[in-house]
């Protein structure tokens, strides 16, 4: 039951002074030792001041604070815990409703980097997570503050031994950069999925004929799906073997394993039928994940297709684009929850697609004409601009500058702001936190109270 | 009842509404300012105001307070609205600057009390729902929260720790970020 006394109980007594802090119950932590209901005797003398105040007013309280103080908050009993990982409330506090009152930044977008601990000149790097702003206001700036200083503390032994393979929901897919291939027989940690809000890392194998097997020159032939994904565990990690595109066999291989059976792999799955042979996916841009479990990955050839696969039902299938394009095109999710299309023309103008409900034909949502915006910004910049990578929710895109590996110009797809940073140069991946979505908040702050 | 007629709501409009404290202090207001109260919008709305509106849960001291709150945002609510009307543009935006600046000292300078009151009046402003004075004064206790520990927090608020020793771990491991 909630701790605090109920509304009856909250009148005063005569406040006991001015200057000095409310005198309180005595300063011992008095806790339950169990999940016995019955209350503690009343500490003795009882406190001569006894404002206690509603869950309701402690929650317009927070809701004033930040994002740091929110999370303490979380911390201080059960029902303001409850309060404050109650959809309602995180959707309040997030801006849903009302941008004015955002105190926490829906997405976060920054670079995790890894070095080699190995390599006697290599430059450990001055922080290994810095964000790419999509935010500039201080609501957007409690992760310099708080978060990068964690994880350039906390993960400084994982992050130099293993190296980024992808990252979807705010979890990363690591593997050691120096992999013992004859070991057989000791516990394996060739790869591990690592929770940079939480530090939490768990460690596993590769699947048992990762070497032979598969294709290891398609680059990306990892998908990694959280539980915002709707898949009723904490992650689940597809590897697809997709040689068939190359010898025309038309299947593609795939093996999964779950954050229920960690360490052990499905046996390898054969799809096809639906996959038409010679696509080229392109690996360095990450497969996209709708709810349900529905993989999306950008192929492109001579007809520009998305190839689909869906991991709880094994089907696959494939999404005609909207225009014939194929240069530059990128995939993302929009806020409510459709396929989105990023599709640059000439470079500088990008139109953003949607897919209708039918899953077939596509709906032309805007066009930004970056050229001016860019020219405001630099006019040194050359036009067209390249995209990197984006945040799969965020709307917020990468773009390259040709002849320039220095800088990025971080475009906001929504807003149509934009604005240059530093290149992360080093081994660096792209990670994007979804903060509105409760799933991760229950990750963030542990469920189950 | 206050509603019957088009005669009775015009009288309406300057009626008197009499509040009572706790202590059983009687405190005579306009409609307008009592009104900046949803709970006692809705009382008046009912028509259950005749004889008074008891406040057993706000002292004679306290609600002195909120009713010098209410006074002064009522007034600078007609204020405004009656400005719109009968200045040009200039004017307009003239007085509404002046309107906002003189009611953001008069919220500064209300602000200005010790930590019980403070306290006292975020009791009153949530249980006589009125907005502009729970805003006021929720944001002056968050401000004073911001990089306090839980136990600080706790200690600030009266608030009893029921999380069991293995729970609060677990949740500080979880948020590390947040506690160090």
């Amino acid at each position: 039951m909630a701790p605090l006394p109920p509304a009856g109980g909250r009148r005063r007594c005569t406040p006991a002074c001015k200057d000095h802090p409310i005198p309180t119950a005595p300063r011992k932590r008095r806790r339950r030792t169990s999940t016995s209901s019955t209350p503690e005797p009343a500490p003795s003398p009882p406190p001569a001041t006894a404002w206690v105040f509603p869950v309701k007013v402690l929650l317009e309280i927070v809701a004033r604070s930040d994002t740091h103080t929110l999370v303490r908050c979380a911390a201080v009993c059960k029902a303001l815990r409850r309060g404050i990982l109650s959809p309602a409330f995180l959707r309040r506090v997030t801006g849903h409703e009302n941008p004015a009152d955002r105190i926490v930044p829906p997405y976060l977008l920054g670079y995790v980097h890894t070095y080699d601990e190995e390599k006697e000149d290599e430059e450990l790097p001055d922080a290994l997570f810095s964000m790419v702003h999509p935010d500039p206001s201080p609501v957007g700036s409690f992760p310099d503050k708080h978060l990068a200083p964690f994880i350039s503390r906390s993960a400084a032994d994982l992050l130099g031994v293993y190296k980024t393979v992808t990252s979807r929901g705010g979890l990363i897919v690591l593997e050691r950069r120096k992999v013992n291939r004859r070991r057989r027989s000791e516990r394996r940690s060739d790869m591990c999925v690592y929770n940079p809000m939480t530090g939490e890392r768990t460690f596993f194998p590769y699947p048992p004929d990762y070497w032979s097997h598969y294709h290891l020159q398609l680059g990306a032939v990892f998908v990694l799906l959280t539980a915002g994904d709707g898949i009723g565990c904490a992650f689940m990690l597809l590897i697809a073997d997709l040689h068939g595109f190359m010898d025309c066999s038309c299947t593609i291989s795939v093996q999964t394993m779950s954050s229920d059976t960690v360490g052990t792999w499905s046996p390898t799955k054969y799809v096809g039928d639906a996959i038409r042979p010679w696509h080229f996916l392109e690996p360095w841009r990450g497969a996209v994940v709708l709810r349900g479990g529905h993989i999306h990955w950008l192929a492109a050839d001579c007809c520009s297709e998305i190839l689909t696969y869906n991991v709880l039902t094994s089907k696959t299938g494939s999404i005609k684009l909207p225009c014939s394009s194929v240069d530059i095109l990128h995939l993302g999710i929009s806020p409510d929850g459709r396929l989105k299309l990023l599709v640059a023309d000439k470079g500088f103008i990008i139109s953003v697609w949607l897919l209708l409900a039918c899953g077939t034909c596509w709906e032309l949502n805007s066009v930004i004409d970056m050229e001016e915006k860019v020219r405001h910004l630099d006019p040194e910049i050359p036009l067209p601009l390249l995209f990197k990578s984006s945040g799969e929710k965020s709307g917020v895109a990468l773009l390259q500058i040709r002849g320039h590996d220095r800088s990025l110009v971080v475009l906001d797809v929504e807003t149509g702001e934009m604005h240059k940073i530093a290149d992360p140069c080093r081994d660096s991946l792209l990670v994007e936190v979804d903060l509105l979505s409760v799933t991760n908040y229950e990750s963030l702050f542990v469920g189950h109270i | 009842m206050a509603s019957a007629g088009s005669g009775d709501e015009k009288a309406a409009a300057a009626a008197m509404i009499t509040l009572i404290s706790s202590d059983n202090e009687k405190f005579e207001v306009t409609e307008a300012t009592a009104t900046l109260s949803q709970t006692i919008r809705h009382m008046i709305e009912d028509g259950c105001t005749d004889g008074g509106v008891p406040l057993p849960n706000v002292t004679s001291k306290i609600l002195a307070r909120v009713i010098e709150y209410c006074k002064k945002h009522a007034t600078a609510a007609a204020g405004e609205e009656g400005s719109s009307s009968s200045f040009s543009d200039a004017a307009f935006l003239e007085v509404d600057r002046a309107f906002l600046e003189e009611l953001e000292e008069f919220d500064d300078a209300f602000l200005e009390v010790d930590r019980a009151t403070l306290f006292d009046l975020i009791l009153a402003a949530n249980y006589l729902d009125i907005k502009g004075l729970l805003n006021l004064t929720c944001q002056k206790v968050a401000d004073s929260v911001k990089g306090k520990t839980p136990e600080q927090i706790r200690e600030m608020y009266n608030i009893v720790n029921d999380l069991t020793p293995e729970e609060e771990a677990e949740i500080r491991r979880e948020t590390q970020w947040a506690f160090e």
